[in-house]
């Protein structure tokens, strides 16, 4: 219950269309009703050969009737259509906006099947909820009303029937078949969105489903659910034609029961002959009020399930109240920006961890953990895989909230300034550099909105991808395609770096940058990145120790704990996980030095 | 255009496969005009009656009965048309699905990595989705339209045939022009329908990248994109809908007007008393039944449009033509195949086998086909990829000898990529011999082909399941216990015990859940427990830290034994085990040997070296 009132929260943002489509609906239904009335007249009273004049105006109401009908259903079917994409426009943003204050953490687990789903189907599913629910409920009801009041200025009897029949033809019928196919539309939205992810994964994974031969085994999964799709359909389609069954069934004996009740009222005298016709056409027409009732109640259920599943893809945070940010357009942007309760002075680059402490879940990830890294220095952490290094960065970024301790960027505690204020300090390389389906230059653009191509080449040459660039047929216009599946490793770092370049931040966080490139560019990459990084203060998160001289301060994390600190010739002379690992690679070194 | 009449033509074609269900519909829909006939007939008797003869209720029983029987029957039809009809709807959807999957199938991983996966899974659920309109709505409309007007006014005709003759005359004229505006609005509804898959790719693009657009703090921004592309596409729909609904308003108007002039002209005649009550009144009643079925053709009509269009991208995939995507196409007897390798013999066998490299024992070249010592060769391959003016590989000549280790090194582009997906079936090439124990590629399927070989690379995929069923996909029958020494062995047992389900812990999407140390090594292990005879790595240990590194390694060196093994590797500390190094440059091999041979006499091999000890 709760989601239609959310639901016609996003109805209340267009009262005056809203309310225009109603009234254009109604007036069709009604138009269709004068227009065969007027002719039923028509025929009867000429039935007693009147002289033609008589005739005249119903002539005439009987055309008018006729010509606006058609266009009063133009117009409703125009407006309500554009309502439609209106409310899908809301939902698709709204979602969105939901999403992105959903915490990074719950973003992992998030499967894009479901949420292609999500999208396409669930909110495709929403938008039927005014064109198919909302809108022919209350046009039933308008249209039954006024049937009902015209009819009994003629049969009473007649009037009463008519109200019972559309009664069950509108509630009673719908709500009987809708207790019957319970639960057959929330399976179908399941399984479509199982198949949906079923393609994903498959078009995703099929180099490793060809090698572990498992192909069959996906053929025999798609085949499963398509023919459970089929079934599912099969069964609701016995529903849904008993509903068209019904509807005949209903309509017609309701002209029927009302002919043979308004018979005894002509043959008594008490009304004319001539409204006899009129009465039963009228009955008839007005059927077409109800004619939709029995899909509003279908999508009902349908839009009640895509609104719950949208609910539970957010974890409950896409509350369709107004967050804020969707009315206020691009204004929020900026708000949201300078929401941090301080202002931040110009030039901070030093970054502390005090005490900080932090678990994901049952597990403690992060066990009291503290440094401090000056303007201008080069930093390294360093540690085995699987020690926590990730978390820290996930920390500084603001993706998680320490459990004890703090972080702070120069006298800020990160507690205190917004996430946007905290990442426009950072630029971020890492190993998961993610390129949108989009051209090369807004690729390059999210990192600076303002950039212009000159900044973005500079960006390019600096990155070392020029020669890469210059064999691109349409320049910066390239698209990149999915994930940037086009671009190399290599390339696809190099990208990043040209992204963290027009940052232009003060502090570079360089978290596994090269982990997976060849030992050549790694060089290059590692090295334009010393170059470009001369006047900043730069984090090196690395599992790999090469070249360690270069560091102002080491810090070694080892199961969650800051096991040594220091520069490389003071922890070199400590026994400990550092200097274990350096002889190790040295060995590895030398034999090959000595192979060679 | 022509794409949308020749899919319309195809689906057509498509509907008729099993012609019985659509002669049942049309049987159906005559019963249900039949019906309506006998009604309207039964009604009007009735009024008549009672308003012109004023006979007594009592005596118009038998006519209540006729009614009665009439709407009895006509509910029926109704129910049982619609079953018909979503069965067989239902069937062909599903039925084009599996072709679909087929099809990806056989295209494989070269192919889809040019696609997008949302859009394909969007064709194959959505698109395939909106051919129910086509099937259970637009074809049954069609025949209804075909059939019940006729009867209809052939009953008119009989009765009262100036009626008739109106009847005739106009309702021919609706199809006609619904079809002039729907002929305008098709263009557009193309144009609607790009818009729309550009929409759910790039919302699903926009979601995935999100922690990307965050550390940038750029979601607000694609957020006003996201609303500003939905805005475009009501712009643009709308265009298209108020053409379309042009039509619908044109339908409306004519059944509207032509039942007033019905009603008008037996009005008229009535007055002259050229016609009695009750025909008049028959006829005005079956009137709008007349048009009925047009309308509701004319409802379904742009829904059948939408399903043209999404079937015209669910026939370009079936059309997509595997030979010019460059994939192999299985079975040993297929006509292409056989053509494909003639080809290959024709340009390749004419001239004299000269490989660009030296092979350290000229004999095997000779006699590698049959070779027992010689477990994989390529001769002479060349592949160009599609749309690309130069080749990739051009005469690239190497062989893995059995149970031997080979290393492949090479700047980034120079090809490495290339080699593996060759190696691996993804790719056809365009010229030369792939050859694995004696079999060449054109000619054995995946299935053979791939069963020798395990592959560890930098992109492997975490199906969407436990870590466990991702380990036994490797091996169906692994016990536990397998699982858990194939893991001790790549190092991954540790920190998966260390997750809170242990070994029935969800992988996340890309398996984001987990460090690049830790993904390869789950990698690892699956390439463990498969025990395949050829083991390929891909740059394998470069996400690793030294430790886990080292561990590794001497996992792999156990590993390697009895195994044919083929790194394509760049960290020199992988590389200097193998037996052979093969040094890529420009598409062919340009140098091989061991890593002192290479040291000193390849340029680049020591350019590597170099950097990496520098």
């Amino acid at each position: 219950m709760n989601i239609h009132l959310a639901l016609s929260r996003f109805l209340k943002r267009y009262p005056w269309r809203i309310t225009a489509a109603v009234v254009l609906g109604a007036g069709t239904i009604l138009a269709g009703i004068g227009l065969l009335a007027s002719s039923g007249y028509l025929i009867s009273a000429a039935a007693l050969r009147p002289p033609i004049l008589d005739l005249m105006v119903i002539i005439v109401s009987v055309r008018f009737f006729g010509i606006s009908r058609a266009v009063l259903r133009y117009s409703e079917r125009l407006l309500s259509h554009d309502i439609t994409f209106r409310l899908l426009l809301q939902m698709r943003s709204r979602f969105f906006g939901a999403l992105s204050n959903t915490s990074a953490s719950r973003l992992l687990g998030f499967r894009s099947g479901s949420l292609l789903s999500s999208i396409t189907s669930d909110i495709d599913e929403l938008q039927n909820y005014y064109v198919r629910v909302f809108t022919p409920v209350i046009v039933a009801f308008l249209v039954t009303l006024t049937a009902f009041f015209f009819l009994r200025a003629f049969s009473p009897a007649a009037a009463w029937i008519t109200l019972a029949f559309l009664m069950l033809n509108g509630v009673a019928v719908p709500f009987g078949v809708r207790r019957l196919a319970r639960g057959l539309g929330a399976s179908q939205l399941r399984l479509r969105s199982e198949l949906s992810h079923l393609w994903v994964e498959h078009s995703q994974g099929i180099q490793d489903i060809r090698l572990y031969g498992l192909h069959n085994a996906y053929i025999k999964r798609n085949e499963k659910l398509c023919s459970e799709i089929s079934r599912l359909e099969r069964r609701q389609s016995t529903v849904t034609g008993l509903q068209d069954g019904l509807h005949n069934w209903i309509l017609f004996s309701a002209a029927a029961v009302a002919l043979f009740a308004t018979a005894p009222l002509v043959l008594d005298g008490a009304l004319s002959g001539v409204m006899l016709a009129l009465v039963v056409l009228s009955v008839m027409a007005s059927f077409e009020a109800t004619q939709n009732m029995g899909t509003a109640f279908q999508y009902l259920e349908t839009t009640e399930r895509a609104a719950e599943n949208l609910l539970s893809l957010t974890g409950g945070e896409l509350s369709f109240e107004d967050s804020g940010f969707a009315s206020r357009g691009r204004d929020g942007i900026r708000s949201t920006q300078e929401s941090g309760t301080r202002n931040v002075q110009e030039g901070v680059k030093s970054l502390l961890f005090d005490n900080v402490s932090f678990s994901y879940g049952e597990n403690l990830v992060l066990d009291s953990i503290g440094f401090d890294i000056q303007s201008g220095q080069k930093a390294a952490l360093v540690g085995p895989s699987g020690s926590g290094k990730s978390t820290v960065v996930n920390l500084l970024l603001k993706f998680y909230e320490p459990a004890r301790g703090f972080a702070a960027i120069g006298d800020n505690k990160l507690s205190d300034i917004s996430p946007g204020q905290i990442r426009s300090m950072l630029a971020i390389v890492d190993q998961y550099t993610y390129l949108f389906q989009d051209s090369l230059r807004n690729n390059l653009k999210i990192a600076r909105e303002n950039a212009d191509d000159r900044d973005i080449l500079q960006s390019l040459q600096d990155a070392h991808l020029w020669s890469w660039y210059q064999g691109l047929e349409n320049g910066l216009d390239t698209q990149l395609g999915e994930h940037g599946k086009q671009l190399s490793g290599g390339e696809r770092q190099r990208m990043a770096i040209a992204r963290a370049l027009l940052r232009n931040s003060p502090i570079w966080i360089l978290d596994e940058p090269t982990a997976n490139l060849d030992t050549i560019t790694e060089k290059s990459i590692v090295k334009i990145i010393r170059q470009v990084t001369r006047n900043r203060t730069a984090l090196w998160i690395t599992h790999r120790l090469v070249q360690m001289e270069y560091y102002d301060r080491i810090y070694v994390l080892e199961n969650g704990r800051i096991s040594e600190r220091g520069r490389h010739h003071q922890l070199m002379r400590r026994k400990g996980w550092y200097s274990d690992v350096i002889r190790l690679q040295a060995n590895m070194l030398k034999e090959e030095i000595e192979t060679a | 255009m022509t794409d949308y009449s020749s899919s319309h033509k195809r689906l057509f074609r498509r509907a008729f496969v099993h012609r019985t269900p659509w002669v049942l519909m049309a049987l159906l829909s005559f019963l249900s005009a039949a019906s309506i006939i006998v009604l309207m007939h039964g009604l009007s008797v009735a009024i008549d009656s009672v308003f012109m003869q004023e006979t007594p209720l009592a005596l118009i029983q038998p006519t209540l009965v006729l009614i009665i029987g009439a709407i009895a029957v006509r509910g029926v039809l109704f129910w049982i048309h619609e079953i018909l009809v979503q069965k067989t709807a239902s069937e062909i959807k599903a039925n084009l699905r599996q072709q679909l999957f087929g099809k990806i199938q056989q295209l494989g991983p070269a192919w889809t990595e040019t696609q997008n996966s949302g859009d394909l899974a969007a064709t194959a659920v959505e698109g395939v989705e909106k051919l129910d309109a086509y099937y259970a709505r637009f074809i049954p409309a069609a025949i209804h339209m075909t059939v019940v007007p006729i009867v209809i006014v052939i009953t008119v005709f009989l009765i009262d045939w100036l009626s008739g003759l109106i009847l005739l005359i106009t309702g021919p004229l609706i199809p006609v022009f619904m079809s002039l505006i729907g002929m305008r609005a098709r263009q557009q509804t193309q144009k609607q329908w790009a818009t729309l898959r550009n929409l759910s790719s790039h919302f699903l693009d926009a979601v995935q990248g999100l922690r990307t657009l965050k550390l940038f703090t750029r979601e607000h921004r694609k957020h006003a994109e996201i609303e500003h592309i939905s805005d475009r596409f009501r712009v643009s729909t709308m265009g298209v809908l108020k053409i379309a609904f042009l039509s619908g308003f044109v339908l409306e108007l004519f059944a509207s007007i032509a039942t007033a002039l019905v009603a008008v002209e037996i009005g008229v005649r009535l007055i002259e008393g050229h016609i009695g009550f009750q025909v008049g009144l028959f006829v005005l009643l079956l009137a709008p039944e007349y048009y009925m079925p047009f309308r509701m053709f004319g409802a379904q009509h742009h829904a059948g449009m939408e399903g043209t269009e999404s079937a015209g991208r669910v026939f370009a995939i079936l059309d997509t033509n595997a030979l010019s995507a460059k994939v192999f196409i299985d079975g040993n007897s297929d006509e292409q195949s056989l053509s494909y390798s003639q080809q290959f013999l024709q340009n390749e066998y004419s001239e004299p086998v000269k490989s660009q490299a030296y092979f350290k024992d000229e004999a095997a070249t000779e006699e590698h086909a049959g070779n027992r010592s010689v477990s994989l060769v390529f001769d002479n391959v060349t592949f160009t990829y599609p749309g690309k003016s130069y080749p990739v590989l051009s005469n690239c000549s190497f062989l893995l000898p059995r149970e031997k280790k080979t290393a492949l090194v090479g700047v980034t582009g120079s090809g490495k990529t290339t080699i593996l997906r060759l190696l691996t079936r993804q790719l056809a090439p365009d010229r030369g011999w792939i050859t694995l124990d004696g079999m060449p590629a054109t000619g054995t399927d995946d299935g053979t082909w791939l069963e020798k070989m395990a592959v560890v690379s930098q992109t492997n995929w975490f199906f969407d399941n436990t870590i466990l069923a991702n380990l036994q996909a490797a091996r169906p029958n692994a016990t536990h216990e397998d699982v858990v020494l194939a893991s001790q062995v790549a190092g991954a047992h540790e920190f998966i015990e260390k997750l809170p389900d242990g070994y029935l812990t969800r992988t996340g999407e890309f398996a984001t859940r987990f460090s690049g140390g830790e993904r390869q090594r789950i990698s690892i292990a699956r390439a463990l427990l498969k025990d395949a005879p050829i083991l390929i790595l891909d740059e394998p240990s470069s996400a690793l830290d030294p430790e886990s590194e080292e561990r590794i390694n001497c996992a792999l060196d156990e590993l390697m034994v009895n195994k044919t093994v083929f790194l394509i590797a760049h960290r020199l500390s992988t590389v200097r085990k193998a037996d052979n190094i093969l040094v890529l440059e420009d598409g062919r091999i340009t140098a091989q040997g061991s890593h002192s041979y290479l040291r000193a006499n390849c340029k680049l091999y020591e350019q590597m070296v170099s950097t990496y000890t520098s």
